[in-house]
């Protein structure tokens, strides 16, 4: 066992069992996945992406670029989790990925077999020729050799919800920085928000054996948090990630709430998705250990110093012994040190410095550790690490090791303030980049913004809390501030060791090599952009977090340019991965939208209505009954019995508004090509409008129902757009109109009835005095009254299916005893309930045009409606539609279709084509927009846009459709196969 | 999805019933209500001052042009826009419509709305945390409060939504073909809290 | 991206639509040269990197059209109105 026998931030009366590879192992209460393995001895954690290289742990925390391992399993499997980042709970199933056969024994990795071929730039040489091999060789092989872990198969049964929050200030992190920012902005009474991804608060304090005020640092943290949870206005979100920047305040974060359970708590989600608006931002996300580039660099128990260290101290842990440093600042021998006291054999510090800091050399004395000054790590052995080979003042030395902790210097964790596009800025005291320009409203403290001694820590936390409340009309202040030691930053920059053997990795998730930055450098691709491209260093999903700055550290040596001139990527949103899942939110499955049911939905359901979406809207398709072989029999019969008889449909999904004031016919002229302000009080016109590019935008009809007051109804699916083309006509073009708009879609319900006996129904359902006779209610008449026995109802006369027809408006909740009492008044007439299928039959025989014709690029002119544009007034879209080629007559224009030989199917889609033309786009003359069966002639019609087609009545085209390999003869008919005339509407 | 809800149907209104844990203290409850009218009042152009003095004459109540209800006794004006409220009182739809029109004809345009929405009040010691989830808007209370209102959308869903008290209650008028989407993203997000639907049987 | 509606208040950018340039103005549909006119109305756009007037819609909200001066480079908000006063 590599667990210490005491110490640690774990609890040791909650032992956790969970498995690794199928192997049972045991961790506490208070691991992560990382450390528990740590414990157990486990240093072979993973399999490179590219070259199966075995690897082990780099670092402690979310920067981790190595141990991505599969989690749990089934439905519940989730690849490429960071084993640091994952916390241990009680059955907890993790496996290593990427590996084959085993994670001990992978074949691919077998002598680097694929190493020669994926170097810099691979996929854009060696795979280039021949193209054809591409899809069958190449692609498949990298696929099986380059990967990272597998989704699962089955859904994700767990919940995912998204959340709002607002604060006035938000902090980033809570640690020594995050904690005084949150405790200074608290104290003020601001709102504030504390969120940090570990479970635990204290940063790296919880790593690290320092003391503040004189005590253990822990009992700061203790307090804070005690302070913080008292503070009604402090809200603390641990196991939160804050993953973007976005405009406005806008931040955008994952919490975590059941990743540490085997299952969510009930009815709680997985994961929650925070959009948290803040007024100010201060970020204290702290920095992470950089690596040093030399041969054998990514050899399992190869790690970060601080990694180490935070083994160490907080889990008590080491994955062996002893344990060699290679560093080149002091922070790292801090480090040491702490381990050292927590239990870890420390053989050496190999320092590249000649001469370290006196007053380190003096601490590392006094604990009796070795140093080895001026050194480099030149070369590693072991499949897991066994010993180091140091070169120092021209003498080597092998030195047997299980751990090599590695630190080439801090790198603030800065990935957040350049989601605005600030460039973070090199400081060469410090050998690392700092954040440039920031997002507005945040501001950056602690060890993310350079500030690494713990008192900077703690000062800095408090002033920027301080400042970010100040800002904000809180009074504030930054003092006092806990004391902490404030050693000084003492790093001399160390990127690479040129002269060392063996693989160098920059980039450790991505497989990036010292040897690819030279492939990029010689082959021209210099700038950090495209060296990121062309080597993919950065480019995984940790963003390069720990490969970045040596990368572009290396480039800048190659080309002999300084870093600042070099300079760096930026890093993107999300900071760390987010799952699909968790951005959903509820919006999966049933619930990926909204799904409107109309008021009679209920009762189209009773009677076996099989339903279709619109839009957001659920209706009626057909109403199939017992013993129809398909939809196509249903749809026949309920056709027929509506043009024989009489039929009902629900139409409450047309958009309805609602027009008042002393302008609206005026109003309505401007938005109409046809007139509306003559129109008579009790009357209905269908009225088309325009784009103001002079395409039709849509249709519907309007009636009047006082001499200020009109309702408008418009297509389904254009609903909210009209209403908005009408706000914006009333308020942006026209404000000195007295128009009052509102939308009634929802406050009424709207049922359909058609067919020779409409009447003798409606008669049946209407309350005296209501005049339904062919007098008192004409065709294209609107009626106001009431129905069965004192509902109040709006009852138009107007017709989609060529049937004599009535709409029958009622307030919403009357909608489904509507339907049912036209059901019971109808059943002398045997009428049949049908639904959008039938209804677009109907109106296909009619030559009514819909939404395939109103399809965006169809003029007036094309539909065949020319006629209705009055010339006496100008309207949307008048101006531009009168352009040229809108009057060209060669325009494909509306006429009908019918199959020269009756048993032949027509498809809309279809093109057509002269005989004897070949299938080129010169010959093309148009399409088919709509077809139908039609009941009522026993064949195949549609409607289509043909070139002059009005023109050429009788003539026969080809309707070609290569899609589905049809190409027949059709006929060219006017546009209303069925009563031409209308005689039927008007009786 | 969660399964909580994965067995009843999309289009209709979520059962009546407790939702979540410990159903003798729920965190909040969702009631549909019935028997409120509703209507739109929106000013005439260059009317807005008549309207408010209209409204005063009729009703006693000083109508604020803002996001705010102004109310006496069970008549309420909830702002939804410049020169436009809600307004809702207890009884039959036509009786309201008619009590407007006959005092306020001659500013605004008048729609009867009271089969557009369905009224829902969502309210318990929860109801602010449960929200959270579902409105976009900051329901702190020194941020919103009692009398405020807000036009806005929830889970996509257009709706109005205003404070009744601070115990908190809330009402939200959400249009009636999307209160069962509605109901399903609150019921979802709130049964952590222990949610109980009432009200929805007659839907 | 927030935006500080008249109206309503502080919202999400979520809840509005975008139309684009609140400059064009619909021309005279009478005038001789209409048919340019709306040709420049309806096609010709510029497209500023800096503050700009922009028309947007609170569809979501109260309804109202904006005219919002946002900064195209940053998104920046500075100042909205609504539309029937701000081009009356």
């Amino acid at each position: 066992m590599t667990r210490f026998v005491d110490g640690g931030l774990i609890d040791r009366t909650r032992p956790l069992a969970f498995t690794f590879d199928g192997q049972a192992y045991r961790g506490f209460a208070g691991d992560t996945l990382a450390s528990a393995l740590t414990a157990n001895g486990v240093r072979l954690i993973g399999r490179s992406f590219k070259y199966h290289r075995p690897r082990g742990l780099f670092s402690a925390g979310s920067d981790e670029p190595n141990a991505l391992v599969e989690l749990r399993t089934g439905a519940r499997r989730e690849p490429n989790t960071r084993a640091t980042t994952v916390e241990l709970y009680d059955g907890l199933d993790a496996a290593s990925q990427n590996r084959w056969p085993s994670l001990d024994f992978d074949l691919q990795a077998a002598g680097g077999l694929f190493a020669p071929l994926l170097g810099a730039g691979f996929y854009y040489k060696t795979f280039m020729w021949p193209a054809a091999l591409w899809e069958k060789l190449y692609e498949p092989v990298i696929r099986r050799a380059a990967g990272l872990g597998r989704a699962a198969e089955a859904p994700d049964p767990d919940a995912y919800e998204k959340a709002y929050a607002f604060c006035d200030v938000l902090v980033i992190g809570g640690g020594a920085a995050g904690l005084m920012a949150a405790l200074t902005a608290g104290r003020s009474g601001a709102r504030v928000i504390l969120v940090d991804e570990d479970f635990r608060l204290g940063g790296r304090i919880l790593s690290e054996r320092e003391e503040i005020d004189d005590a253990p640092s822990l009992q700061f943290v203790a307090r804070a948090e005690a302070e913080l949870a008292a503070m009604p206005e402090v809200r603390v979100m641990r196991r939160t990630t804050v993953f973007g920047v976005y405009d406005g305040g806008t931040y955008g974060a994952l919490e975590r709430v059941g990743d540490h359970l085997p299952v969510p708590a009930p009815f709680t989600p997985r994961q929650r998705y925070w959009k948290i608006v803040a007024r100010r931002a201060v970020l204290c996300a702290g920095a992470g250990d950089r690596p040093i580039v030399f041969g054998g660099n990514d050899r399992p128990g190869v790690m970060s110093a601080q990694a180490l260290r935070s083994y160490a101290v907080r889990y008590a842990a080491a994955a062996g012994s002893p344990a060699v440093v290679f560093a080149n600042n002091g922070y790292a021998w801090s480090a040491a040190f702490d381990a050292a006291a927590a239990g870890v054999p420390i053989a050496a510090i190999v320092d590249v410095r000649a001469e370290p800091p006196p007053v380190q050399m003096e601490r590392a004395n006094r604990r009796g550790i070795r140093v080895i000054a001026g050194g480099e790590v030149i070369a590693t052995s072991g499949k897991l690490l066994s010993s180091v080979t140091v070169r120092a003042r021209g003498r080597t030395e092998t030195i047997a090791a299980q751990i090599l902790a590695v630190s080439g210097g801090s790198s603030p964790t800065l990935a957040l303030t350049s989601h605005f596009g600030g460039k973070p800025v090199y400081r060469a005291d410090i050998a690392g980049f700092v954040p440039g320009v920031l997002p507005p409203g945040l501001s950056v403290a602690g060890a993310a913004a350079g500030e690494y001694s713990l008192a900077r820590c703690l000062a800095a936390g408090a002033a920027r809390g301080a400042e970010a409340a100040n800002d904000l009309g809180f009074t504030a202040r930054a003092t006092p501030v806990p004391q902490a030691q404030d050693k000084p930053i003492t790093v001399s920059p160390f990127w690479h060791v040129a002269q060392s053997r063996g693989l160098a990795f920059v980039d450790l998730q991505n497989d990036v090599t010292a040897k690819d930055i030279a492939i990029a450098h010689q082959e021209g691709f210099r700038a950090v952009e495209l060296l990121k491209r062309y080597t993919t260093l950065g480019m995984a999903t940790d963003q390069g977090r720990t490969s970045n700055v040596n990368g572009l550290a290396m480039m800048a040596a190659l080309t002999g340019q300084d870093i600042e001139t070099t300079g760096t990527t930026l890093f993107r949103p999300p900071f760390t991965p987010v799952a699909i899942g968790a951005i959903a939110g509820h919006h999966r499955e049933k619930d990926f939208r909204a799904t409107r049911p109309t008021p009679t939905h209920a009762w189209a359901r009773a009677q076996g209505a099989t339903f279709v979406e619109a839009g957001l809207w659920l209706r009626a398709q057909y109403f199939p009954r017992a013993g129809e072989a398909d939809w196509l029999e249903t749809v026949k019969r309920e056709v027929t019995a509506t043009r024989a008889s009489v039929g009902l449909i629900d139409v409450s999904t047309f958009g309805k508004i609602d027009l008042q004031g002393p302008d609206v016919g005026r109003f309505l002229d401007r938005v109409y090509i046809n007139t509306f302000s003559t129109l008579a009080v009790g009357k209905v016109r269908y009225g088309v409008m325009l784009r103001e590019d002079g395409m039709v935008m849509d249709d519907g009809t309007t009636a009047r129902l006082a001499d200020t007051h009109y309702l408008m109804t418009t297509t389904t699916a254009n609903a909210a757009k009209v209403y908005q083309h009408l706000e914006f006509c009333l308020q942006v073009l026209w404000p000195d109109l007295d128009v009052q708009i509102a939308s009634v879609s929802e406050q009424w319900a709207q049922v359909s009835i058609a067919g020779p006996r409409a009447r003798d129904v409606l008669a049946r359902i209407a309350d005296a005095p209501l005049d339904v006779s062919n007098a008192g209610l004409p065709y294209m008449g609107v009626a106001q009254g009431s129905v069965m026995g004192g509902i109040a109802a709006r009852i138009f006369r107007v017709s989609f299916s060529g049937e004599l027809g009535y709409e029958i408006a009622v307030p919403a909740r009357h909608g489904a005893p509507l339907a049912r009492a036209l059901m019971e008044a109808g059943a002398p007439f045997d009428i049949t309930p049908y639904g959008t299928e039938a209804l677009g039959v109907m109106r296909i025989e009619k030559g009514h045009v819909s939404g395939n014709e109103l399809n965006g690029q169809t003029s007036v002119a094309d539909l065949g409606l020319g006629r209705m544009a009055s010339t006496k007034k100008d309207h949307i879209g008048r101006v531009l539609s009168e352009r040229p080629a809108f009057r060209d007559p060669d325009r494909p224009t509306l006429v009908g279709f019918k199959p020269v030989d009756p048993k032949d199917r027509l498809r809309a889609g279809a093109h057509f084509l002269r005989h004897g033309r070949s299938a080129v786009l010169a010959n093309d003359e148009g399409y088919m927009t709509s077809v139908a069966f039609s009941p009522t002639l026993g064949h195949w019609i549609g409607l289509g846009l043909l070139a002059r087609g009005p023109e050429r009545i009788g003539e026969t085209v080809r309707a070609y459709d290569p899609v589905r390999g049809a190409d027949i003869p059709v006929e060219i008919c006017r546009p209303g196969f069925v009563d031409p005339e209308g005689e039927r509407l008007r009786v | 999805m969660s399964d909580l809800l994965s067995h009843h149907p999309v289009t209709d209104l979520v059962p009546e019933g407790h939702y979540g844990p410990d159903a003798a203290q729920p965190g909040l409850t969702a009631q549909v209500v019935d028997g409120l009218a509703l209507a739109t009042v929106a000013a005439r152009k260059g009317a807005s001052g008549a309207l408010a003095q209209a409204v005063l004459d009729a009703f006693g109540i000083a109508l604020v042009d803002a996001p705010k209800v102004s109310f006496l006794g069970d008549l309420s004006f909830i702002g939804t826009a410049p020169g436009r409220w809600l307004a809702t009182a207890g009884g039959a739809p036509a009786a309201h419509v008619a009590r407007l029109q006959g005092a306020l004809a001659d500013a605004a345009a008048l729609t009867d709305q009271s089969d557009g929405s369905l009224i829902i009040d969502v309210y318990g010691p929860k109801a602010r945390m449960a929200l959270a989830k579902l409105v976009p808007l900051d329901l702190h209370p020194a941020v919103f409060a009692p009398g405020d209102a807000a036009a806005t959308a929830a889970a996509l869903i257009p709706l109005v939504v205003w404070q009744l008290n601070d115990m908190p209650a809330y009402r939200f008028a959400v249009p009636r073909s999307f209160a069962p989407a509605f109901l399903r993203a609150l019921v979802s997000g709130a049964a952590e809290f222990g949610v109980t639907v009432s009200g929805t049987a007659r839907g | 991206m927030r935006i500080p509606c008249p109206y309503c208040g502080l919202r999400d950018a979520h809840e509005f639509s975008y139309l684009g340039d609140a400059a064009p103005q619909r021309p005279d549909p009478a005038a001789p040269d209409a048919a340019d006119a709306f040709h420049d109305y309806v096609y010709l756009r510029d497209n500023p990197a800096g503050p700009m007037r922009e028309l947007w819609y609170h569809g979501a909200g109260c309804r109202r059209w904006l005219v919002v001066d946002r900064d195209t480079r940053t998104h920046a908000i500075l100042g909205t109105a609504f539309a029937t006063e701000a081009r009356s």
